[in-house]
């Protein structure tokens, strides 16, 4: 059976790890890091998946999850720094990018990636990082916050802008 | 992205901003800032915020949104043009499940 990666399975694997509903305490350090870790991969496969319904919209799942391959974490990255700031777009691309930044639902997307693939990276290599279960389940939360206001703008002009730019800034690594 | 490092005038004008504002429920009762690489190594500001402990498991995230953006807001009103990072933590820290005071109940 084909079993693909689902982002809601990755923030329901987030919330366990987090300690979610477990009461008083906070889990073990190791569990909030890998928490944070497949937070940011729900977000990031999430938004690769639409970019591949985005360049084949009647196309199979199956290449769909084949093209999503050929996105890279760097490139969808690229992007969202573009959309959040604080510095300027290049020109070819400022009114594009102004346009999206317009939309505060795909700025907190954008936000929402910057922050969760920089947490990612603390989590995984910085020992003098602190990963408590209050931030830990608020990252998780912004990541769902981000993938439930994808959905609301999918119909959106600002939304097919931000995942052409996905697309098109996305090349094999 | 741009090189330049942010001036520690313009941090402390954003450290200061910060520090004592309330979103929602979580006031925020210490900022601390640094400067410092981030996984892209570009250099980034980082601000590592201390807030009220959240009422339930975390705070709302209604709250934190409009902190982040406000933060977001308040460098590009002071110009900043690096990355910014903002890192939360509550003010208190419970003991985790593999402290040694948890695991050896010391």
């Amino acid at each position: 059976m084909q079993r693909s990666i689902r982002p809601i399975w990755l923030l329901r694997q987030a919330d366990e790890l987090g300690g979610r509903g477990k009461g008083a305490g906070q889990p073990r350090n190791a569990d909030l890091r890998r928490a944070v870790s497949a937070a940011y991969y729900a977000l990031y496969h999430e938004l690769v998946l639409r970019a591949a319904a985005h360049l084949l919209p009647g196309c199979p799942d199956e290449d769909r999850w084949r093209i999503s391959r050929l996105f890279t974490h760097r490139s969808v990255r690229q992007v969202c720094d573009w959309v959040v700031g604080p510095g300027d777009p290049p020109p070819r691309l400022k009114l594009a990018m102004l346009a999206i930044r317009n939309s505060s639902a795909l700025l907190d997307v954008a936000l929402a990636f910057q922050t969760l693939q920089q947490s990612r990276y603390e989590a995984d290599y910085d020992h003098l990082a602190d990963f408590t279960r209050p931030a830990t389940l608020n990252l998780i939360d912004q990541v769902r916050d981000a993938i439930a206001k994808l959905k609301r703008m999918e119909e959106s002009e600002s939304y097919e802008r931000l995942m052409a730019q996905i697309a098109m800034h996305s090349k094999p690594s | 992205m741009a090189d330049a490092a942010p001036s520690d005038h313009v941090l402390d004008q954003l450290l200061a901003w910060v520090q004592g504002q309330t979103f929602g429920s979580a006031t925020v009762e210490q900022a601390l800032g640094a400067t410092d690489r981030d996984a892209d190594e570009e250099i980034a500001l980082f601000l590592t915020l201390t807030l009220s402990d959240p009422a339930a498991e975390t705070w709302p995230i209604d709250d934190v949104l409009d902190l982040r953006r406000a933060v977001l807001g308040k460098a590009h009103e002071l110009g900043l043009t690096t990355p910014i990072y903002v890192r939360l933590i509550p003010a208190t820290d419970a003991p985790q499940a593999d402290d040694p005071s948890v695991m050896f109940g010391n």
